[in-house]
């Protein structure tokens, strides 16, 4: 299932210029956290991909995407 | 806000506890079906004991646990990646326990060994390959 999934958090973070640490603090988790989403090693929950879309003012679909 | 630098450092401290924790069991381990010398003797039961009572303790209060932080702290101690590795860990322990098994069915066949010396040693091998295997995970999430 990771695999089909992909993510574009690293390429919206580095649009605005922002750290992992950075991203982490305004959505309430740890760097950690954010790392493991980028490396595609951990799915986050919906909560958690709705928190960051809200912090990058996009659309989930904008952040995540299934693969074909 | 949280301050993400001491999150970290307490990440740290919490992989290396569980390292800690993991290698102790271990040997615990080895002392309950006798590999280590000591066996059987009170004062080193009781220091091993002493130890163990006290890393735990060190490890819940002020590293795994973060029971003398902040809510935001715990909070972010307690996040989703921090959940998954401990339900991943959990089924590495589980499948750990199940190969002790195996391998102790296989032994008693060969080594007079007592059913509560193997559940025993069966239950602490599978929470220190729980433990390490959390450790190993935790430690490659943070790098980057």
């Amino acid at each position: 299932m990771s695999e089909a999934l992909i993510v574009r958090l690293r390429d919206a973070r580095a649009e605005r210029g922002w750290t992992q640490a950075e991203l982490a603090d305004r959505i309430g988790v740890s760097r950690k956290t954010i790392n493991t989403i980028e490396n595609g090693v951990f799915i986050p929950s919906t909560v958690l991909a709705l928190k960051l879309a809200k912090a990058f003012e996009t659309d989930v679909e904008a952040l995540f995407a299934l693969g074909d | 806000m949280i301050d993400q630098a001491k999150l970290e450092h307490v990440t740290k401290r919490r992989i290396w506890g569980a390292r800690w924790m993991a290698g102790l069991l271990l040997t615990t381990a080895l002392h309950d079906i006798g590999v280590l010398r000591g066996y059987g003797n009170d004062a080193f039961n009781f220091a091993s004991e002493a130890v163990w009572i006290i890393v735990m303790s060190l490890f819940i209060l002020f590293a795994g646990g973060g029971l003398v932080r902040t809510a935001a702290m715990r909070a972010a101690l307690y996040d989703e990646s921090t959940i998954e590795h401990a339900r991943r860990s959990l089924a590495f322990g589980f499948w750990a326990a199940l190969l002790a098994c195996g391998v102790s069915w296989a032994l008693s066949s060969y080594v007079p060994i007592g059913g509560p010396v193997v559940a025993r040693a069966v239950m602490t091998y599978s929470v220190a390959m729980a433990l390490a295997h959390f450790a190993t995970l935790e430690a490659k999430a943070l790098k980057e």
